[in-house]
This record gives structure tokens, sequence and C-alpha cells, in this order.
């Protein structure tokens, strides 16, 4: 399989952490959070399969170019609108959440707009380049940084203060229904597959789908998955863990490197998994941009040969996080990232029927 | 073109920028202990804030420097508000290694502080928590004789860079809070005391405390037992007595390890195994290697009548250093699981099984 | 030569056409010289420029034989055997050539160009800008044919390939293009051939300039294409599938495409062991890393986040920032460019004085500047630390680009705090990520056998 396909599947998962899924199983702790995760687990697994399988059958393509070869211009409009849309969503939650974490965790005084200009800057500036400078940018940064997160995750885990009974209380509750919500977040773990929407342009060779690359996938994102609930409790203590609004940030700071260059691990993971995050919300930016363009035909809104529609993309996006960013609450946030997460079926059931309607129109 | 768009941005975020959370370090003072002690004239809560002052060379100073201030009011948050208003500089609590309780507030009412401590962000959770005794005040205002430029002994204590005892207990604040308010385990915080002349800063008690309980204070033995049981800290120093002689042991390896046996779905008993390793360190009479194994059974006597001590005191006060933990941690979990337990654990049977094992009598016969 | 004085007026009538239209031409060079070489009835009449041709040369193979062969016929037969003769093309043309140090020789009506220049500039050079340690240390020389023969002795393969061109400019400079035909991207050789053809530029004096122009990019901060001065490097390159420009008179060449990690490679890395040339390699990328975010780091941990470092480090800090009356950026953004300036002058001055400067601006200066608490201790360490790393850098236009990058990260920094110091970070990486060099992705990874997955990997 391709590196950067799993890249794309990591890289969201690794975001994840720090963003809502924690907090979202960890609420439902006493609820069925075990058997859904590992439902959850199995449904993103399916979903990645289906989804390469598709892709397969059309190597080079992306779905905007199918979408226009074999489907009628309603269908493809209101299908990447809906896309776009989605893909919007997934990089505002992240952006959101960050622009909160941030000035929680490490500027307290900093005002709100400063922190979300900082992002937005950057961020936004991942829809002006190309598409395949994004795959490489995200090599280079999970070169240059994941040594560290797997320093941190080790550390996380081997030292003297997580005490392993409260995680086994927590692995007690597995005899409880699973919980639908844990169940979406644990499946919004896979959700980086979506992207090859995007960027199946670059897939230019079939895509092997064996054993392995499943297994490397499913274990991957269950040692992810199981790294993201049981570490918070392991060291938080099972009992009142889901009073923490971001677990893995408090937990994180809970972690002492006795003969570190620095002592407190929680700036060292918030500068981190900062990076990762803005990597994903550039990867989802970015797909945003390219659907909405692509939906809108905007390839021809052109100015002196410069193309005009990725400026307007930023703006536009930009603008409306600004405007969440001000107006959201933490609350409100988090509600609103569970019902996206719920909504997360009917947005694989549309992508399963677009699959559908193009392997058919294609087989003509 | 797009060069110019991002610098315009960048000069235009100066001018919203200019000066809102820039403060420099020196424009910071940095708080190293905050000390509560409950107010001595009307309700509420004195707080004390130990703060680092800068040395302009370190080399040269003589010691360390610190300021202190106190003020009283209602609540915590209040007071250190009403404090900013008394320093010049903005307070920094990035650095808060140390936050000290008066001895008397574990008996009630310390969820009402401490809840502050771990909902302001920036104050670290691996601030460790630390029972004063008489005050946090007077405790926070030592300055002991040791202490270099720099460096705060108070913190030298904890934080096994300096000194390692097995009477020191250490309690970080995620701890403090995990345990305290735990199901089957109570948290166990260490007591600092002074000595008449107030130069010296002693740490060999502990205090233990949890949700619903009335808290209790372990002596030194207990206190060490306790860490080299639960926390495995070695070198610790065992005296055992048979007729006239005397030893001591010095124990370089401790394990234990516990399990809760039950019966028709009721826990019975708790079974305890534990492993002492080391030598004998001191003797009143000469001592033979071929009879380590005797002294070994001496040892194993001593070791579990202050081990069923230990277990005792903290049972009779309804104290748990985890055993609840670990019959939640094996049982599925169910309705009414813990309330079986609690009901249980006050006269439950400890089975305890000590192994001694010396390896040498020293480097004496 | 003898008879040196200018026209002979006795042959005036004699001169032919051509040669009186390039006399007329070349009038303002002053030392052209235009003379007829006579025995018994056979003559032969020559014109050149006097500063730019070999005397010896001169005399050894076109005067004497003349007189000894004795026959215009026979000499012309001579000439066309000549291995430097040099096909003439217009008369444009052959006044540039007159310039660079040709001769005209015209014998029984017909015109014969025979390359005789005289060469001062192709001594070998000792390599100044990146010496190693071990390897070769002579550099290459101002003379172009010196410098191809410097790397075909290198690089002995029938596939290397040398094309000659001539730029267009008021330089006229002969200018190669070198490349392995069997390795060679062809896409990247196109790409190379079509940007030289596109110069329009008045003046082009070196290969630096050379390349600033072939880069086609305004607000370029990081070069897209390496100068070397190293033999060594330029074969390693050549067999790599790169294509070499050479211009002659200049002592360095350019070589397209080029990745980032091309720059932070030391010829020296494949002259030491294994492990060795491991850490050397991790040293200068932790350099590289030390000297982009470290005065970031120091603005964003001293004036947003000081919970970040130790307590007694804390102190530390803030008690050698006791006086200083600044705010923590503006002392760096003043002992950064205190020390750019140090670096620049240290450039400029002869190096007989150089080392009073660093004396003086380094030791002096920076103690001063304590003692007078204008900047703290701690800042000094932190900028000779930058300083220092910045010549890890093997390549010096790559060090240039990161001394300014850093003034970015700087600015963010100072901006946003220790966040800003990372989402500036990802910034940078995305701006290389995005940046191309003659069509080539600037800042990717090429592992090996993996290259076809994206469409257009670099061959290896």
């Amino acid at each position: 399989m391709n590196r950067f396909l799993y890249y794309l599947i990591f890289i969201n998962m690794i975001a994840n952490i720090i963003a809502s899924v924690p907090r979202i199983l960890i609420l439902e702790k006493s609820n069925g959070a075990i058997i859904a995760m590992v439902l959850g687990t199995i449904a993103g697994l399916l979903i990645t399969y289906i989804t390469i399988k598709f892709y397969n059958a059309f190597p080079g393509k992306n779905l905007m170019e199918l979408l226009k070869i074999y489907t009628p211009k309603w269908f493809s409009i209101s299908v990447l609108i809906y896309f776009a849309a989605n893909w919007y969503i997934a990089g505002s939650i992240t952006l959101v959440t960050f622009t909160f974490v941030l000035i929680r965790f490490l500027t307290p005084e900093m005002p709100i707009i400063t922190i979300a200009i900082s992002l937005l800057i950057v961020v936004s500036s991942s829809l002006l380049i190309k598409t395949k400078s994004i795959l490489y940018m995200i090599e280079i940064t999970i070169v240059i940084f994941s040594p560290l997160i797997i320093f941190f995750l080790m550390k996380s885990v081997f030292n003297d203060v997580f005490e392993i009974d409260f995680v086994k209380i927590a692995l007690m509750h597995i005899n409880e229904l699973p919980n639908y919500s844990a169940f979406t977040a644990s499946t919004y773990l896979y959700i980086g597959i979506v992207n090859m929407a995007v960027f199946n342009t670059f897939f230019m060779k079939r895509i092997k789908l064996g054993i392995l690359p499943l297994l490397i996938l499913g274990a991957g994102g269950l040692f992810v998955i199981s790294l993201t609930y049981f570490v918070p409790i392991g060291i938080g203590g099972f009992d009142k863990i889901d009073d923490l609004i971001y677990p893995w940030i408090s937990t994180s700071d809970s972690i002492r490197m006795k003969f570190g260059i620095i002592e407190r691990l929680t700036f060292f993971f918030l500068l981190v998994f900062l990076a990762i995050a803005i990597l994903s919300i550039s990867i989802h930016w970015h797909g945003a941009c390219r659907l909405l363009q692509s939906a809108l035909g905007l390839e021809k809104f052109k100015w002196k040969g410069h193309d005009l529609s990725p400026i307007f993309c930023a703006i536009l996006f930009s603008f409306v996080s600004f405007l969440l960013i001000l107006y959201l609450s933490e609350g409100q946030l988090f509600s609103y990232t569970t019902y996206f997460f719920n909504l997360l079926p009917v947005f694989f059931g549309i992508s399963m029927v677009v699959f559908l309607v193009i392997k058919r129109r294609a087989a003509k | 073109m797009r060069v110019f768009t991002l610098a315009i941005i960048l000069l235009l975020s100066t001018v919203i920028q200019s000066g809102c959370a820039f403060k420099d370090i020196d424009k910071r003072i940095l708080i190293v202990a905050i000390g509560i002690d409950p107010a001595e004239n009307s309700e509420g809560y004195k707080v004390t804030l130990k703060i680092a002052l800068p040395v302009a060379s370190v080399k040269q100073a003589s010691g360390p420097r610190f300021a202190y201030f106190t003020e009283e009011s209602e609540t915590v948050g209040e007071s250190l508000r009403i404090l900013e208003t008394h320093i010049d500089k903005v307070l920094e609590f990035g650095h808060v290694k140390a936050i000290v309780i008066n001895e008397e507030l574990f008996k009630d009412g310390i969820e009402d502080f401490m809840d502050y401590f771990t909902r302001r962000a920036d104050i670290q959770l691996i601030a460790y928590v630390i029972a004063a005794r008489p005050s946090a005040e007077e405790i926070l205002k030592i300055e002991p004789d040791t202490e270099a430029a720099s460096t705060v002994s108070l913190l030298n204590f904890f934080d096994d860079t300096g000194t390692e005892s097995p009477y020191i207990t250490t309690s970080f604040l995620f701890q403090f809070r995990r345990d305290y308010l735990g199901k089957g385990i109570d948290s166990f915080v260490p007591i600092i005391e002074t000595n008449e002349e107030k130069n010296e800063l002693i740490v060999n008690k502990a205090i233990v405390s949890g949700e619903g309980s009335d808290p209790i204070v372990l002596d030194q033995i207990k206190t060490k037992y306790y860490n080299s049981l639960f926390k495995s800290k070695a070198g610790m120093d065992y005296k055992v007595e048979d007729d006239n002689l005397t030893f001591m042991l010095y124990i370089d390896k401790v394990k234990m390890s516990y399990k809760i046996i039950e019966e028709d779905k009721k826990p019975t008993s708790i079974k305890i195994n534990a492993k002492f390793v080391g030598i004998i360190g001191q003797s009143n009479h000469a001592l033979s290697q071929d009879k380590l194994n005797h002294y070994n059974e001496l040892s194993e006597k001593a070791i579990k009548e202050k081990m069923t001590d230990f277990f005792k005191t903290l049972q009779e006060a309804g104290l748990d250093p985890g055993f609840g933990l670990r019959y939640r941690a094996t049982r599925l979990n169910s309705d009414g699981l813990y309330e079986k337990w609690e009901e249980a654990y006050k006269d439950l049977p400890i089975d305890i099984n000590v192994t001694v094992k010396l390896k040498s009598t020293g480097a004496l016969e | 030569m003898k008879g040196m004085s200018s026209l002979n007026p006795q042959s005036d009538n004699q001169i032919p056409h051509l040669f009186a239209r390039l006399l007329n031409k070349l009038q303002v060079a002053g030392d052209t010289i235009h003379t007829p070489i006579e025995i018994d009835e056979e003559n032969a009449q020559l014109l050149f420029i006097k500063s730019v041709i070999d005397g010896n040369q001169l005399q050894n193979t076109i005067i004497k034989p003349f007189f000894e062969l004795a026959s215009e016929k026979r000499f012309l037969q001579y000439l066309d055997s000549l291995p430097n003769k040099i096909e003439i093309v217009d008369e444009e043309t052959l006044l540039v050539e007159l310039t660079r140090g040709m001769l005209l020789i015209n014998v029984q009506q017909r015109y014969v160009l025979i390359d005789i220049k005289k060469v001062n500039t192709d001594s070998v050079q000792i390599t100044s800008l990146e010496p190693t340690i071990y390897g070769p240390q002579g550099g290459l020389s101002e003379s172009l044919e010196t410098n191809i023969n410097l790397l075909r002795q290198r690089y002995a393969e029938p596939s290397l390939a040398v094309e000659i061109t001539t730029l267009t400019d008021r330089s006229k400079s002969v200018l190669a293009i070198l490349y392995d035909k069997e390795v060679v991207d062809t896409e990247v050789l196109d790409t190379v051939r079509k940007r030289l053809g596109q110069l329009n530029n008045p003046l082009i004096q070196s290969t630096a300039d050379l390349e600033l122009y072939l880069n086609q990019e305004k607000f370029a901060l990081f070069p897209s294409t390496l100068l070397t001065e190293r033999p060594d490097r330029i074969v390693y390159n050549l067999a790599g599938g790169k294509v070499i420009i050479m211009l002659d008179g200049s002592p360095q060449v350019t070589m397209a495409p080029a990745v980032f990690f091309d720059f932070m490679v030391s010829m020296d890395d494949h002259y030491h062991n294994f492990w060795t040339s491991i850490s050397t390699t991790f040293l200068r990328y932790a350099g590289l890393f030390t000297c982009t975010v470290l005065p970031a780091l120091y603005v964003a941990i001293i004036s947003y986040n000081p919970d970040v470092i130790r307590t007694e480090l804390a102190l530390t800090v803030a008690g050698s920032r006791i006086g200083v009356p600044y705010p923590s950026y503006i002392e760096v953004i003043f002992m950064l460019v205190f020390i750019e300036l140090l670096t620049e002058a240290s450039i400029r001055l002869p190096k007989a004085v150089s080392a009073t400067a660093t004396t003086v601006g380094g030791l002096i200066l920076g103690t001063a500047v304590v003692e007078a608490a204008l900047a703290s201790n701690i800042m000094i360490i932190v900028v000779s630390l930058v300083a220092i790393s910045t010549f890890v850098i093997p390549i010096n236009e790559m060090s240039f680009s990161v001394r300014a990058t850093r003034f970015f990260l700087l600015l963010y920094a100072t901006l946003f705090g220790l966040a800003g110091v990372i989402i500036g970070f990802v910034g940078i990486i995305m701006y290389l990520a995005n940046k191309e060099s003659f069509g080539k992705p600037y800042l990717k990874f090429y592992w090996k056998n993996r290259s076809e997955e994206i469409k257009g990997g670099l061959k290896k």
C-alpha cells in the first residue's frame, strides 16, 4: 500500500487524540465504550477497505473527475457541495478545538483573535499550494515529529504513575451494550481515508490491499484508540476523569520528565500535536476547497492569469471559522462535534451510494 | 503578491497584538509554592505565596531570596485576586510546584479549594500536595541552612533528584485528585514539619484521606511501610528484635502483590504476598553466615507484625491503599459492586505472607 | 610580431572588403592589428586583437610555417588542417570571436579563423567556500576549457554530454551544459535549455548571477539551483542525473535541479565511516534546527511562557535580565543584527583584518553589552550558538537563506508566542514543500524504488 495513504489515515487518528474523541469515549465510560471502540474499529476498517477498493478501479482519477464523467450535473454538484461541507466542518472542528486549547493551556492572556489569526494564516495558505505539495508536507512533518510522538506515547504508558488497576476497571465495563456516540467517535479515527477523493490523482498504481496493510491499519487503529481511551484513565483515574474537558492535555500535564530539558511534558505535547493538527486541518480544508472549486466551477474564476478561487476559498473559510471561534462556547463546540460524529453514518452511506452509482455507470 | 499580502497581514496583526500577552520574564514573578491555612478571624482561608526572586548572579549570591505574601479571604481564588493588586508584577502560576495545606484542612472541605487548583489550567498537575504542621505559612517561611541560590529546598525533598528516602511520600496534584476522589483508593500525602529553631524541614509522616472518611496520620514506621510496599521505595531499615539479639535489615528490593479472595460473590479476605531482599546492616552481636535462614525467619515474623499493624490501622479508619480498586478491577462491572466492597472492607481478614531473603550479613560476620 | 605600427598605408588598397568593415567596427579597440605577411610574391593578411591572442602561438603556428612553406596554396592547406580552426558563421559572430582572441587570416581570397587565444585564468583554485578535511582540495579554474577538462578527467564516461552555447548578453560568455546522457532527467534538461533561451538580461557576469535569472522566481528565499566549486560534488551530482551549467570565467558551476537535502550534504560525508557520517549529518541538521528556531524560542519562552523551563533556569534567566530595558524581542533582534553585521564585515574585510573585527566585535562588544545591561548573558549565549550553528550548513547559499528565515520565525514568535514558533515552522515546511526546482519538488523524501509511486518523481 502506498505510504502516503498511511500518512493520511494516521495523521487523522493522531490529531484526534487531542480533540473531542477521548472526551466522548470517556463520557460513555460506563455506557459501553469498550465494545463500541471495537465495533468502531471494525467499521472503520470496512470503510477503508471499500473506499480503497472503489478507487482502485479508477487509478489516478479523483472523485471530482469521476463525478463529472459518470453522473448528471445536478447529482455531482449536490454531492460535491455536501462533501465539501463535511470536509470543511471536519477541519474546522480541529481548528476551533485547538484555538480553545491554546488559549486555555498555553497563552491564557492572549486574545483569542490573535491565536485564530496565527493558525489561519498558515492553514489558509495551505489552500493556495499545490495538492501534491500537501502530501510532501505531510511526509516531512511526520518524519520530523513522529519520533517525538512515539516518545511521548511511550512515556505516557511506561511511567510509574500509570495505574493499571484503573485501566482494568475500565475494561471491566465490557459487559455493556455498545454506545452509539462512542461508536461513531471511534469510527471517526478512520476518516482520513476519505481524502482519497482528492488525492487519488496521485495514486497512479493500483493499491494492493492484502492482509498485511489491513492488519497494520487495524492494529494501528486499535492501538491509537486504546491509547486515546486508556491512558487518561490510567493516569487520571476512572471515577472523576469525565470532569476533565481535555483529558489528554491534563494527562500530559501529569507526566513528569525528571531529567528532561523541560520538566513538564505538556508543552512538548501541545506543540507536537499542534503541528499534527495543522496538518490535519490543512488536509481537510484543502480537500474542501478543491471540492468546492469543482462543484461551483470556480476554475474559470480568473484574474490576470491568476487562479483566484483558492484565495476566495481561503477568505470564505477563514471568515466562517472566525465567527465560529468568536461565538462558540466550549460546551457548544463539544455538543456540535458530537452531532457531527453521530451523522457520520449518513456521510458514509452517501459515499457508498455515490460509489455504487459511479461504478454502475462506469461498467456500462 | 502573496508575500505582500502576508506581510500586510502580519503588520496588521502587530497592531492588534501590541502589548497583550507579551510579558517579559523579568516583569513576572515566579510563585514556587502556595500555602493554605484556615482563616484566623473569619470563615475562609489564608493563602500564603512563596515567591522566588531572581538573583543577578548565581555564582556570587549567598543564598536564595524569597518573598512572602499572605492574604485572607473567603475563597482561595479571591485571595489570589486580591494579592495581584499588592504586587507590581504579573503573578506567574506556571512554576507552582508545591501546594502546602494545613493539616487541619484535611478534616473537612478540602475539595472546595483543591478543585480550584485543577481548574486553573496554568497550575501544573505535577505540583506536590503536602500537608503542613503546624501551619502552611510557617512551613513556607522556613529557609533551611542547606538551601543554595535559586533552588527551593522544600521541593528537593520530593523530586527524587536529591534525597530519596522511604520515609518520604510523594503525591502529585493529579494523583491526589484521582486517589482522593477514586472509589477504592485513598490518597497518601506527606506531612512536613519543622524543628524548634525553625531552620529545618522534616518529612517523615503521611496523612491518609479520602472522600467521606476522616483522615488519619501515619507515624514514621507506617509511612515507611506504605512507601516500601506500595511505591517500592527501597533502602529502608527494619529493626528486628529477638531475645537479646537486635539487628537492622537493610532492604534493597521490596515486592508486594495482593488479591481479593471472594466466595459466594462476596469478598472474604485479602491475601498479601510480600518479598523482601536485602542484607543485615547492623547488629549488636556477632552473626554467622550459616544462620541466614534463621535470621530470615526472625525477620519475617517481625515484618509481618508491623505490616498487620499498618493494614489494621488503615482498615479501622476505613481508608484503603488500593484494595478496593483491585477488587473492582478484577470483577465484571455490575450495580452495587463497590457498595458490597465498602460494606465488607472494615472487617475483612488480611492474610499476610512475608518472605525475607537476606543475601549476606554485610561486610562483617 | 615586429612591425606593429598601425595600418600600412602602402597596402591600403589591398585590404579586402571584409577586413575594412571589421577594422572600421573594431576601431575603438585600440590594439587591433591588421598586418600583411609577405615572402616573394606570396602573401597573407592577418587581423587580430593583440591583447587577447597568444603571441607565441601566433609566431609558431602561423608566421613560421608561412615562411617555411613559402607558398600561398600550401599555407592554406596547412591552415585548413589545423585543429583549432573555427567555422565562420557571419560577420556579427566574427566580430565577437575576434574580441575573444581569434585570428582572422586572408589567403588567396579565402578567410580562415584560427583560435589562438591567450587565457590567463586556467589555474586551478584552492576550494575556499566548501572546504573539507579529506577529498580533493583543488576546486575549479576560471576557464571553461580547463573546467571541462577537470571534469572529464574525473568522470571518464563516454555518455558525458557537453553542449556549448553562447549567452546573448553583453558579456557574450561561453556557457556549457554538461550531463550524463544515460541518467539525466530529460524533463529537467529541456527546462534548463528553455530557460537559458529565455534569458534576456543585459549582463551576466558569473554563475551566481545566471543562477538567479534561471530560477525565474521574483521573491525566492531559498536557492533552487546549487552553486558549487568542488569538482567531486559536481561529479557526484552528474552521476546522480543532474544538469551542470558552467559559465566561462566563473570558478563555480551551478546545477539543477537542487532539492533541499542537497544543500545539507557535505562531500566529507562520503569520505567518512558510516557512523561518523551519520553523526555529522545529524549534527548538521541539529545545527540547522537550532539556528532557525532558537531565537524565536527564546522570545516565546521569555515573554510568553516562562513556565516551560525549569524553575531554576527561569530564575537564572530572569536574574540575567535584571536591568535590561528592552523587551526580549528587541534584545534578540538587536543582537542578531549585530552578529549579522559581524559576519558580513568579516566577509568583506581583507583576510588580514577580519580577525581583528571578530575579536573587537565578538569579544569586547559582547562583554560590554552585558556589562552595560543592554542584553542578558543568556541572550549572548543564544546568539553565539545561533551564529555558530549557521556556519555548520555546508552550502553558503543555504546558510544565507536560513539566516533570513529565522527573522520570519522570530516575528511569528514575537506576535504569537510559543504556538507561533511551531505554526511558523510548519508554515516554512509548507513553503518549502510547495517550492519547485526546475519542475521537481524541493522538499521531498526520495526513498529508494518508491519514486514511481508519485507522478514525476526524480529518477535516481
